[in-house]
This record gives C-alpha cells, structure tokens and sequence, in this order.
C-alpha cells in the first residue's frame, strides 16, 4: 500500500545558517595541524627528467633481494652415510634386562642345552662380543639393537656345528698327529638363521682362542668394487685390498693367538720383505696390513703355517656361499666374465671347503643366502641330485663343494620358539603374555622361521 | 688433476665417467677399456698409478674418437656433397636426409645436418 506521505516529505528541511561557519572536514590523521607540513602542490614534478608525455611503468617483478651464494656444505661427509649404514647397535638401554646364562664353549655339542636362550659373552674384561664384531659376524638386519644384551638361541643346528667344533677339539686333547678338517656348508630357507650359526661357531672359536679367519660377504668379492689383478704364476685374479681388509679383521679379532703362533720358516713378502723363522705371525699382518701389495702373499702365509703340525686349530667361514657360484661382476682383459671361482679369495676358500688344501686342525664353514640371483648349479650340487647331461650348469660349482657336510638348517621346533618367545616377552619386545593361544598363533603365523617370529611378535604391539 | 688424453680431468672423477667425456666413448667402449687395464666400476682417477694412466692414453691414441671422429664424420658428409648425392645435398641444405617429411618437426635436422668444414 503506497503510504499517503511521500518518503521524501518526512526529511527535514536542508538549512544552512549564514552565520555558522562551515565545518572544514580533514581526513584523519595524528598529526597536529599546525605542525604539518603544506601540501605539496598537484602536478608533474619541476625538477622531473621524465618525459612527460610518456606515463612511467611500474614495474611488475617483486624485487627480492639477492642472498650472497655461500658454498653449501654437504648433508653428510664423504663416507659417512656408509658408516651409518653399516653400523651395528647392540645394546639398547631401554630394553628389559634379561638374566641369561652365558654361551661358554663347555656348551659345544650339548645336546641338554637345546631350546634355551645365551647370552654371548660380554663381562668385564672380556672382548669376545667386540672381537666379533671386528670380524663383522653380526649383521645390521638381525634386530640387535632391540635387545638389552646379544643373545642367541642355542638350536639343534647349533648342537651339530658344536659337533664339528668338539670333533676337532678331542682331537686337539687327545694330542693326535693326523689332520682333522672339519668342512660344512649351512643351507636353508630365508631368515632360518644360517648367520647367526656362524656367529655362535665363531663365539666358541674365538673363546678356545682359534685362530677365525671371516668373510662376512661373499657378495664384496665378487660385484667388482674394489681392485682386481691377475697374478700370471697362478692364474688368478687377487684383489689386494679385499685381503688387506680380511687380514685387518683376521688381526684386530686374533691378536692373542697370533702372537704364540711363531713362523717355522722364513718367508718372503713382495719383492723385498722378508720375515724371519721365529718371527710372530702377528708382526707378519701386521706388516701386511700397511702395504696391500704385501697382503696376499701374507695371506698365504697364515693358510700355510695354519696347515702346519703344532698350528693352533682354525676356523674359516663365509657367509652368502650363492654369491660366489655365479659369474662375477670383473673382467678380464679379453672382457670375458671371470669367473668367481678365479678369484683369489674365493678359490682359496673353496680350496679348503672342497678338501684340496686343509688345516691340520680346522672347521671350515659356508653359509647360503637367500638374497641372491637363482643358482641352479649350487641348487643340484646341494641337493646331490644327478644332473642332467643337457642341463647347462656350471661345472665347477659341482666339484668346488664335494665332500662338504651339507647341515640343512630347519624352522624352528615348538621348544625354540617358545624359548625365544619367552625372551622376547621379558625383553619388552611383546605386549601379550605367551600364554598358548598366542604362542600358537605366531607360531603358525610364522611356520617357525625365526625371521618371521620377530616380525610377528613386534607386529601385535604396533 | 691428471692429464688423461690431453686433457685435465678431476681426482676424484670415476675413471669409467671420465673415459665416455670423450666424443666416441660410450658406456660399452670405457667397459673394455676399464677390463683391458683391469680397472673395477668404481674406481677414481686418484687410485690409477701413472703408468697406468698413461697406458690408458696410448690406447685412446690408437682409437678414432674426439676431434678426429668429429672430423672424420665431417669427411664423410662433405663427401656425400662433393661427389653430388641427394643425402650430401640434404646435409648442406640442413633438411632430413632419410626420407621424412619436411612440414614440421625437422629441428633436429636444421641443428645437425651441415657441412662442418671448421673442425
């Protein structure tokens, strides 16, 4: 309804008083006006050298202001990722302690002690755990630093390669003449623990005071990473600085026994070193270990003394024996592959694992991997099968491994899997108590493989 | 550095790196000069003895690379143009030589396709 009065009615009158000044209305501002400056006056600047027909463009770039380059320094230092790398924890201050008897070398071939938990020794004053790791035996993938203290299960298998160990050990006390060479191969599936078998072996060598010789990867040997040269007088390629390293490893985990091993001959180093008849070998490798082209005849040395009558007992082991059945990464002049089995190392290992040289008292053992390209050829000579005559398989792997102990190292029986599962639940590892629901469940869940059982026991708690 | 073949190259250069900055040494080339001095992958410039490098030397002599491949290439083309074939008249014109269309799309024929006489 349109209203009778217009809106516009209704406004009040617009009335200016002639009197009244008018209100001078300024835009805000704190300054007071007297003290302001005057305004400056509109219009092109006087003293501007701009033309003035052209308007100025103000430019669209945001002017940031230049950093001064610095050299960056970079996020890690040369090697030092490698370090991190490799590096192996084995203690954890967090974790529960747990009371655990110590893996002596009275236990070697035990049968009694099967099924339990040991711990490696690592008291006072005794440097097993660290001569160990001088000799690489543990391994950054075996769940150390979760535990207060290494431990180790003591399994079936671990009785039989105490066996080979006690074999040479009676021999030794029975104080026969002969030579005794104890030669096994560990072969199983994924995570079945091959590794850590070394690791015990090495432990009671190490405790008897045997001299260990280790190669924790055979894989290093053969993917051509370090330097390579063919030696004519025996037709095989060395590679000195892997040696310098074995010898470095050999010497920092064996000073004690090297030192009483005295040279019952006198030797010749390179081209001018000369060791002496009496001389100890440690002064030998330790010789060899400042100059890489003297390594390899070192080498030697130790393997043939070692061979000698009166030598103390030895233990040789290497771990990932698939690695060094297949083609290595080198070549050789004519660039053919060289084969693995040419190389230095390797071919003095397979010597001793194939029985063509010995110790007089000795253990030599081989474990298997499961991280490596097929083998078909170490697969049949492991299995012993007869092969066939139009299979193409490598014909040295066959012979290179004759003769070996072949332990097939299994899953885990229900004992050991409680027994570790035990130690995981007092270590703080498992939230659950074991009672035998849960122990069954993981037990199946992981078919026994000790890999899996950790995997399985840490997986409930997350 | 080292003078490897007339040139300065870095001490901690890969030796295999340092051999395909060559024109006409590739990945497959520097393998069998790396197995014929029994060098491995990763091996640095720093840990060839003398000898050793100058042996490397002699034997890049001995192979047609660098400038003298650039040139030797150059040859050929200039060839193709003195003796009057399609292929040398192509070169010289900077088209395609082998037969493809010309509509669009032919920078790289324009970038490579001339008669280097300056090499």
């Amino acid at each position: 309804m349109v209203p009778p009065i217009l809106w516009r009615c209704l406004r009040m009158p617009h009335i200016i008083h002639p009197l009244k000044p008018r209100l001078c209305l300024h835009n805000f501002t704190t300054t007071p006006p007297f003290s302001a400056k005057p305004l400056k006056p509109k219009g092109p600047p006087t003293s501007s050298k701009m033309n003035p027909g052209k308007q100025r463009m103000q430019s669209n770039k945001v002017h940031v202001k230049k950093k001064p380059i610095l050299v960056q320094k970079p996020a890690y230092e040369v090697g030092q990722r490698k370090e991190l790398r490799k590096r192996i924890v084995l203690s954890n201050t967090n974790a529960i302690p747990v009371v655990l008897p110590t893996m002596t070398a009275d236990l070697i071939g035990n049968e009694d002690a099967a099924g339990a938990m040991f711990a490696l020794p690592s008291g006072e004053g005794d440097t097993i755990v660290d001569r160990l790791r001088a000799l690489e035996a543990f391994q950054t993938k075996q769940h150390w630093p979760f535990f207060y203290r290494p431990c180790t299960l003591f399994r079936r298998e671990t009785v039989e390669v105490g066996r080979l160990l006690e074999r040479v050990v009676k021999w030794e006390a029975a104080g026969e003449d002969g030579r005794v060479n104890e030669r096994a191969i560990l072969h199983g599936y994924y995570g079945c623990g091959r590794s850590i078998l070394l690791l015990q072996a090495m432990t009671w060598a190490l405790q008897k005071e045997w001299i260990v010789i280790a190669i924790p990867n055979a894989q290093d040997l053969v993917i051509g990473h370090t330097e390579y040269e063919f030696e004519g007088s025996s037709h095989l390629w060395l590679q000195k600085a892997s040696t310098t390293d074995l010898l470095n490893r050999v010497l920092k985990a064996n000073r004690k026994a090297l030192k009483g091993m005295k040279l019952s001959q006198s030797y010749r180093l390179g081209r001018i070193d000369e060791v002496r008849k009496g001389d100890s070998m440690e002064r030998v490798l330790e010789t060899a270990v400042l100059d890489p082209l003297l390594a390899w005849d070192a080498f030697n040395v130790l393997l043939g003394e070692l061979g000698l009558p009166g030598s103390p007992p030895a233990l040789f082991t290497l771990d990932n024996l698939n690695q060094i059945s297949i083609p290595s990464k080198y070549r050789d002049q004519a660039f053919n592959a060289i084969h693995s089995h040419d190389l230095a190392l390797p071919n003095a290992f397979l010597a001793y694992l194939s029985g063509k040289r010995g110790f007089h008292k000795g253990v030599i053992l081989a474990a298997t991997s499961s991280k490596c390209s097929r083998t078909l050829a170490l697969d049949a000579a492991l299995e012993c099968r007869e092969v066939d005559p139009y299979e193409r398989l490598d014909p040295r792997i066959g012979p290179s491994i004759e003769g070996a102990q072949i332990i097939r190292v299994d899953s885990l029986s229900k004992e050991e899997a409680k027994g570790l599962m035990d130690y995981y639940n007092q270590s703080g590892i498992m939230k659950d108590p074991v009672d035998i629901a849960t122990f069954n469940e993981k037990y199946a869940v992981s078919a026994g493989n000790p890999r899996d059982l950790f995997g399985t026991c840490l997986r409930m708690r997350q | 550095m080292v003078n490897l073949y007339g040139v300065q190259v870095a001490e901690n250069q890969l030796v295999h790196k340092a051999l395909r900055s060559f024109f006409g040494i590739g990945h497959s080339v520097a393998d069998r000069i790396c197995a014929k001095f029994s060098i491995h992958k990763t091996a640095r410039i720093s840990q060839l003895t003398q000898p050793k490098v100058t042996a490397i030397t002699l034997e890049m002599t001995k192979m047609v690379i660098d400038t003298e491949l650039k040139r030797k290439i150059a040859d050929n083309v200039i060839r193709l143009k003195d003796i009057g074939t399609y292929r040398g008249k192509r070169h010289a014109l900077g088209l395609p030589v082998r037969g493809q269309k010309t509509k669009k799309q032919i920078v790289c024929a324009r970038r490579f396709n001339r008669l280097r006489t300056n090499i």
